[in-house]
């Protein structure tokens, strides 16, 4: 009887002491909804509308790019710390000519249980960690971000990190017969924007952080090989600029993911 | 005691409750129990005892993602490679799938658009169906079926294909003196008349599931370093995927991307000539997805085996490897849509044949001497 109860009493501590083990000290947590928008030059960005390229006229058939190492960054006086947010995601702002109030709305990323609190600002990176790089398309499932044979350049074993494509009015006839398409990605490429601003998420309330994204900042370039006319923009109409996919380009990809610095504003 | 007798009680009451979960168990496995009379089909004397199907996927390749209510089965998989090749699935038991996707033609049927059972010629040419399980961004050339479960179901009732209707055709199936063993070993049921459209288009996706091709090319044999490409082919290679710069870029590897050979995106590549997008004869995707951007866009189909699947695009209009890259090479016809990537390349002749000696590399007739991919009626 002694040696039963005993059992018994130890099963019930045994229990007990499982269930109080590992109980976590629960954080209040809350959502953020990370919300991009693209413009040309200050004008809402849409597929197949024509804008004016200095003086050249140009239309745009896509615009993507991967977000990757999003985290709030909490600077805590001795320490700053980071709370990720997204690990992996792509941001498709094609939107059709057709669908105006779409591109209003732009792309939002929607993130629960984000601990509320004070930060010090957000971290943005551009394009796939070099962890993820490593890995290749056929290594997700359909539903991952990076399943994207489109999204994989063999002869980089890299992803692409961003995708800008469209055509363009090289001689003024009005029939956008130069085609262009900047696809940049390798390691050497990724880029991070940092923003210092201080955001409080509240518990009761999704914080939306609204990010204006403009395309034409992404041509913006230094070098005078792609720039011959001087205007600070990569010049289409050149052959040897129109796109880049191989390793002698890469400088050009380079220099568009660095833009991405630029291009992209917190505006809310 | 007190004390002991709830101790008993309470590990009676945990017994007990295990012992209701074994009921449970033991009821769904055995046709019913506690007496309940079970409905006793004319099948249920045959085995159900399905085997799971292994797939085999190369190395490199994707996933291939299964639909968790059609798990592959060596039963099912049999099944669907009768249903594949007979003919009792059209009006007048003339056609079968296989009418139109010949395993001897790559799985194609070597015409430039398909005729139907009572004559009558489409508008789009059969597309392979090598690697179809792979395949997640729609079917079809213009994308509109999401699954292959989905697709099977169209060509049996299709006016320009099979002809028939669901009901007759599982009414063939019902009487057949086969069929209902065969769907019985493959899905479980247990009367002939619980053979239906659903599981008949299972058994046929299941079958198309196993035309995987990809580790028996030259190409892929190379990829392993048990060959060498030809400097034509090494040439060929390289301005396919735009690996030398001293090259010109033959742009064909942003759409046609190893290991598939295809994106399975859909794109306008400039084979039409029209004054506006309204003008398309074949809208293609913009006939399903509504958007007048879509027009003229088709799936870019895989290239494995693209030299045993002539004639080529969505209309088959391209009888030959030569007329394809000439097309490509000329930058095709200027249209609002117009992929980026096609403009004008300037290979020489020299290079285009370079081109064509690399897509040969993408052949494999291994598929031919596998029984599993050959009718069963033979």
């Amino acid at each position: 009887m002694k040696k039963l109860s005993f059992i018994l009493a130890l099963s019930i501590l045994f229990i007990a002491s499982s269930c109080d083990n590992d109980d976590p000290i629960l954080s209040e947590v809350t959502s953020v909804d990370l919300n991009f928008k693209a413009n040309f030059n200050g004008e809402r960005l849409l597929m197949g509308k024509t804008y004016d390229y200095n003086g050249r006229s140009v239309r745009f058939s896509l615009f993507d790019f991967y977000l990757s190492d999003v985290a709030m960054v909490q600077n805590n006086g001795s320490s700053i710390e980071e709370s990720e947010l997204i690990e992996i995601d792509l941001v498709d702002l094609s939107f059709q000519q057709t669908e105006p109030d779409v591109a209003e709305s732009g792309r939002t990323i929607s993130i629960n249980n984000v601990e509320v609190g004070d930060y010090a600002g957000i971290k943005l990176g551009i394009g796939v960690t070099a962890d993820l790089n490593r890995t290749s398309f056929v290594d997700y499932p359909s539903s991952h971000p990076l399943n994207s044979a489109a999204h994989y350049w063999s002869g980089w074993n890299s992803f692409i990190f961003a995708r800008v494509e469209g055509r363009f009015d090289a001689d003024g006839d009005g029939s956008f017969e130069k085609g262009f398409v900047f696809h940049t990605g390798t390691d050497d490429t990724y880029t991070f924007k940092d923003i210092s601003q201080s955001l409080t998420l509240e518990k009761e309330n999704t914080s939306t952080l609204v990010f204006d994204l403009d395309i034409k900042e992404l041509f913006k370039i230094t070098d005078p090989i792609c720039d011959e006319d001087g205007d600070g923009y990569i010049d289409l109409h050149l052959g040897n600029c129109d796109g880049t996919h191989t390793d002698g380009e890469l400088e050009l990809a380079k220099a568009i993911m660095g833009n991405f610095r630029t291009a992209i504003q917190m505006i809310e | 005691m007190n004390k002991r007798w709830i101790g008993l009680v309470a590990l009676l009451l945990v017994l007990g409750a295990c012992q209701k979960e074994d009921d449970d168990n033991t009821g769904g496995g055995s046709g019913g129990g506690g007496g309940v009379t079970p409905n006793v089909g004319d099948l249920i004397d045959i085995p159900f005892d399905p085997t799971a199907y292994d797939l085999v996927i190369p190395d490199g390749f994707p996933m291939m993602e299964i639909p968790e209510d059609n798990p592959m089965v060596v039963e099912a998989v049999e099944l669907g490679r009768h249903l594949f090749f007979d003919p009792l699935l059209s009006v007048n038991l003339s056609m079968s799938c296989s009418s139109c996707h010949l395993p001897n033609a790559g799985f194609t049927d070597g015409q430039p658009v398909s005729v139907g059972v009572d004559g009558i010629a489409g508008t789009r040419s059969s597309m392979s169906l090598f690697n179809v399980g792979f395949f997640n961004k729609g079917l079809l050339w213009d994308g509109r079926v999401a699954t292959l479960e989905e697709q099977a179901g169209i060509p049996v009732e299709d006016p320009i294909e099979l002809h028939d209707t669901w009901p007759n055709v599982e009414e063939k199936l019902r009487q057949h003196d086969q069929y209902p063993r065969m769907f019985r070993e493959a899905f479980g049921i247990e009367d002939r008349s619980d053979i239906s459209k659903d599981l008949a288009v299972k058994a046929l996706a299941q079958f198309q599931r196993t035309l995987i091709l990809g580790s028996n090319s030259k190409y892929d044999r190379v990829l392993r370093r048990e060959e060498f490409f030809s400097n034509d082919e090494q040439n060929g290679f390289d301005m396919f995927f735009d690996i030398v710069p001293s090259l010109p870029d033959a742009e064909c590897g942003h759409c046609h991307n190893a290991p598939l050979f295809t994106t399975n995106e859909y794109f306008n590549n400039g084979i039409d000539s029209v004054g506006s997008l309204e003008e398309f004869d074949d809208k293609g995707l913009g006939a399903f997805s509504g958007r007048l951007v879509d027009n003229g866009k088709f799936r870019t189909p895989s290239l494995r085996n693209i030299a045993l699947t002539a004639p080529y695009m969505h209309d088959g209009r391209f009888q030959t490897l030569e007329e394809v890259v000439d097309h490509y090479n000329s930058g095709g016809h200027l249209a609002d849509n117009l992929h980026p990537l096609i403009v004008p390349l300037g290979l020489t002749e020299e290079q285009k044949k370079q081109v064509i000696a690399f897509l040969h590399t993408l052949t494999d007739t291994s598929y031919l001497e596998n029984p599993a991919f050959q009718s069963p009626f033979k």
